[in-house]
């Protein structure tokens, strides 16, 4: 029997009305690894956050549950606090500061002093800071890890692998550490980096500190777990003790939902492929923060939909903003025959491309206006509609823009008092409504949809998705979802294309199993 | 070639507003002695209210407009001893101490309202001026005799409410600081440069022996500066003009002494909080830095100086109007700030200097050099106020340009 370092128990977290982690347990002995695997939204990033007394927990009410620390319960409310029992960071973004040097990153705020005049009266905040000492100690970490880098050297001229290491280091010189969480570490890094990063965790676990260890690349999950833990939805699903299952048993149980194959609306993929190619994306770039679209080469058949798929990072959402035109592209696209623009939304609108955004509030929406409006919109500015002309006037027709949206929040269930109310007071799944009733009042024979069930209750969602088939059935729509949950893409797709590290990894039938879909999505060729 | 090249678009700013000091100087014609000596009592009385917008830069909250609330608090102080009569040095200490309170306690509520407008703190600052403005007229042209008991025959409005409003110090106190002790331009120039030379011999002896070039260079600098301040100190014209001019020593140390407080705070792990607040307030916040109470801090020392700044100031001035000499103040120090070539994200002690020096250059020959080309002192005034409002919008569109820039050049290597 280890000691124990850190129980976790019947943790439990909701944000609004969504409860986000629905009792999680855990527990870690000290010089152990433990990995955290689920798929995106699964909460493992909510549950560190809890650990670390993130501002975003503790602003939004805290946590349920019992957190133990060496066998004492604990309430951690900051990361200060986090930091002082002995608990490290590795961010998935890296919490450097581009301008400072190397050491000033390792010892922010751990600063170490000399007393002066000052100081003495005032306090040790006043005191001279010792580069010299700084310098030195940081060299040492360094060391430890093996980076080999000047410890003055501006830490925002590295590449991004060394800054991982950075981090990693800043975690090491902390003199009480017990415990450091790596937020997926490898997702940024190279393949010999990622090499160098396990046999650098093999280390610190060697010397008698804890890690937990976040990571979608199950290969390095196996091989360094003494225990897995898999979460799916906010619940635990198993913990695994070293040994116990391989990457495809991992894949399974971090997908596995009993997809009911008797309600699948896809049809056959080699009926699909028959059809006319209306878009060919060659060696699509997007460089869209955070995700970057890298080489994306796809054909989008007349007709069908198409689903991206991929977990978060890897570039899904990059390519219908890329082709809408929102973020910096290059590569080519070519519309029935024409080269789109880039970064021109308008010639994009004009062509009958249509595109529903992610981000429904900050693009998607005019939150101040009326549904009415809203819903009308993008046709009047691009179709012309919905306008009487008066000779060299024109006036805007309200009565039909009225007809038009009452017509669409009949079809859509849009839960509102009426057309003229303004979005803003709406449901999410409500405003996502809105926003599809005007790419469809649009009527564009492309529609982009991504996250269109993101964050909304199961009703909305329904009668978005069945929309959304109904719409390509019916007025033969051609439809590209991007979405993060499997499940309903699988439902409703024809095709669905596993979008990893910027590119399409594979197109895959919606019939396909869990396994092959969870291990493509985490980067093993299946 | 290319150092050339990034040393002139580095400081454009700077080179710009000191060809436009020249061209004016040309124009306006004025006579050397006149104008060093107007430059240098301008420059006496305004740097440290141009310093105490360093720190809040610093920590990332830009050009703080809200250093007009640290001049009230100066403003009141000084009605506070002139009501008690008090004179010379011993009035300024007091002065010095009844500011610094209330600034303190200003300073804390003003950055308890930047917590809350985070990112907005320059329009915030702006805004909290005017309000700060409302209630400073509340409390000496209201409150004054009628809520709070009080009457004086030199301050008051006849009716017996509220505070006169034009302020005349009392005698003794009008340059109560510079006066103490003058010295000739000549005399402090030589000591500088004793000072210099000690300080040189100084690092020779300490590490000179293993960096012989090091050494070469700061001999050749020394022998540089030797011969300029030998040639000032000869050449009759020039001579005649050092030598009549006089320096306030007290007020010079004052300067001195708030510029040494501004860097050695710049060396401290206070001042490191600064910086990393500044830079990112997340990654702060994650690395258990306490943002909120930093950047109360930072505001409370930056209404702190000031309020000692508007001391320098009136003392200098003798009079003032009591209800809106504070209002110019932000604009004016921002400009004077921006003229030395700092930015919204960064500025230094140098660049504050440097700024004070041009911009108030400027600012005295700009009406004789206006009047020179247009015959008309007006247009000199109209120059003056586009100048220091001007350069505030320059400023910030340029932030606004480079910002952007960088950001796509971060979308572009991502």
């Amino acid at each position: 029997m280890q000691n124990v370092l850190l129980e976790m128990k019947q943790i439990e977290k909701e944000f609004g009305q969504t409860k986000v982690l629905k009792g999680v347990d855990l527990r870690l002995d000290a010089g152990e690894v433990l990995s955290l695997v689920g798929e995106n939204g699964a909460g493992k990033s909510t549950l560190m956050n809890i650990l670390f007394g993130m501002q975003s927990i503790v602003s939004t009410g805290g946590y349920g549950g019992e957190i133990l620390w060496e066998g004492q319960t604990v309430k951690i409310s900051s990361p200060a606090q986090a930091m002082e029992l002995g608990i490290g960071m590795v961010h998935q973004e890296f919490m450097l500061l581009p301008a400072y040097t190397v050491t000033e990153n390792v010892k922010l705020n751990r600063e170490i002093t000399k007393s002066n005049l000052i100081s003495r009266v005032l306090g040790p905040s006043m005191g001279t800071l010792d580069h010299k000492t700084m310098q030195q100690e940081t060299k040492e970490a360094l060391d430890k890890i093996h980076l080999n880098v000047k410890p003055d050297i501006q830490v925002g001229s590295m590449s991004v692998g060394f800054k991982q290491f950075v981090e990693i280091a800043r975690e090491i010189d902390k003199k009480n550490i017990r415990l450091i969480v790596f937020d997926e570490p490898t997702a940024v890094l190279t393949d010999v980096e990622s090499r160098w990063l396990m046999d650098t965790i093999k280390e610190i676990t060697a010397a008698g500190v804890a890690v937990i260890f976040i990571s979608h690349k199950l290969n390095e999950v196996i091989e360094l777990s003494d225990r897995i833990v898999v979460l799916r939805d906010g619940e635990l699903v198993q913990t695994l003790e070293r040994g116990e299952t391989d990457a495809t048993g991992l894949a399974r149980l971090m997908v596995g939902r009993n997809v009911d194959f008797s309600n699948i609306e896809g049809r056959p993929v080699e009926e699909i492929e028959k059809r006319e190619v209306v878009m060919e994306i060659r060696d699509l770039k997007v460089s869209m923060p955070g995700e970057k679209a890298k080489s994306v080469t796809i054909d989008i058949h007349e007709g069908e939909i198409l689903g991206f798929c991929g977990l978060a990072g890897q570039g899904k959402l990059a390519i219908s903003n890329g082709i809408a035109g929102l973020y910096p592209s290059s590569g080519e696209v070519r519309y029935k025959g024409e080269t789109l623009p880039f970064g021109n939304p308008l010639a994009v609108l004009k062509k009958k491309i249509g595109f529903v955004s992610e981000d429904r509030r900050g693009i998607g929406l005019l939150l101040d206006e009326s549904i009415r409006m809203n819903i009308c919109l993008l046709a009047m500015q691009i179709r012309n509609r919905f306008f009487r002309s008066f000779g060299f006037f024109k006036q805007v027709d309200t009565k039909s823009m009225k007809e038009t949206a009452d017509a669409m929040i009949q079809e859509l269930g849009i839960k509102c008092t009426g057309d003229a109310q303004h979005p803003s007071a709406l449901s999410g799944g409500n405003q996502q409504k809105v926003c599809i009733a005007r790419a469809v009042v649009f009527s564009p024979d492309v529609l982009f949809v991504s996250e269109p069930t993101r964050g909304i209750d199961i009703g909305a969602k329904k009668v978005i998705l069945d929309y959304l088939v109904r719409l390509n059935r019916e007025k033969g729509t051609t439809i590209v979802m991007t979405s993060s949950e499997l499940t309903e893409l699988r439902t409703m797709c024809d095709r669905i294309a596993v979008i990893y590290d910027g590119k399409v990894k594979a197109i895959l039938k919606p019939t396909d199993s869990d396994e092959k879909f969870g291990l493509l999505m985490s980067g093993i060729d299946a | 070639m290319k150092t050339i090249k990034q040393f002139f678009s580095e400081n454009l700013v700077v080179i710009f507003f000191a060809l436009l000091c020249l061209g004016a100087y040309l124009i306006a014609g004025q006579a050397p002695y006149v104008v060093v000596s107007d430059l240098i009592n301008r420059v006496m009385r305004n740097s440290i209210l141009v310093l105490a917008l360093i720190i809040p830069i610093m920590a990332g909250m830009g050009l703080n407009f809200g250093i007009v609330v640290g001049a009230m608090s100066a403003q009141a102080a000084i009605i506070l001893i002139t009501h008690w009569r008090m004179t010379g040095m011993a009035g300024i200490v007091v002065a010095l101490l009844v500011c610094t309170v209330i600034s303190v306690i200003c300073g804390y509520l003003l950055g308890m309202l930047f917590n809350k407008t985070r990112g907005q703190e320059m329009i915030t600052g702006m805004i909290a001026g005017y309000f700060g403005n409302g209630i400073y007229l509340l409390i000496f042209l209201v409150l004054f005799g009628t809520v709070i008991p009080f009457w004086d025959e030199e301050l008051s409005i006849r009716s017996g409410i509220g505070i006169k409003d034009t302020l005349k110090m009392i005698d003794g106190m009008k340059g109560a600081m510079d006066n103490v002790w003058k010295l000739q331009l000549s005399q402090v120039l030589i000591a500088v440069f004793v000072l210099y030379t000690l300080y040189m011999a100084y690092c020779i002896v300490k590490r000179g022996r293993e960096n012989r070039s090091a050494v070469k260079i700061s001999v050749i600098k020394w022998l540089i500066w030797g011969a300029a301040l030998a040639a000032v100190l000869l050449i009759p014209s020039v001579s005649a003009v050092v030598t009549r001019c006089k320096i306030p020593m007290i007020t010079l140390f004052f300067v001195i002494l708030v510029s040494v407080l501004c860097q050695f705070i710049t060396s401290t792990k206070l001042g490191q909080d600064f910086r990393s607040v500044g830079m990112d307030i997340g990654i702060a916040e994650a690395s258990g830095i306490n943002v909120n109470r930093i950047r109360i801090l930072a505001t409370i020392f930056s209404t702190v100086i000031a309020s000692w700044g508007q001391l320098a100031f009136l003392q200098n001035m003798g009079t003032f109007s009591t209800y809106t000499a504070q209002q110019n103040v932000g604009t004016f120090s921002i400009a004077a700030l921006l003229v030395g070539g700092a930015s919204i994200d960064k500025a230094t002690v140098r660049q504050a200097f440097i700024g004070v020096v041009l911009f108030q250059l400027l600012f005295l020959l700009a009406p004789s050099a206006g009047t020179k080309i247009f015959n008309d002192t007006q247009v000199g005034e109209y120059f003056r106020t586009v100048i220091s409002n001007g350069v505030i919008a320059v400023a910030l569109v340029l932030h606004a340009l480079n910002k952007n820039r960088k950001k796509a050049a971060q979308a572009d290597s991502i």
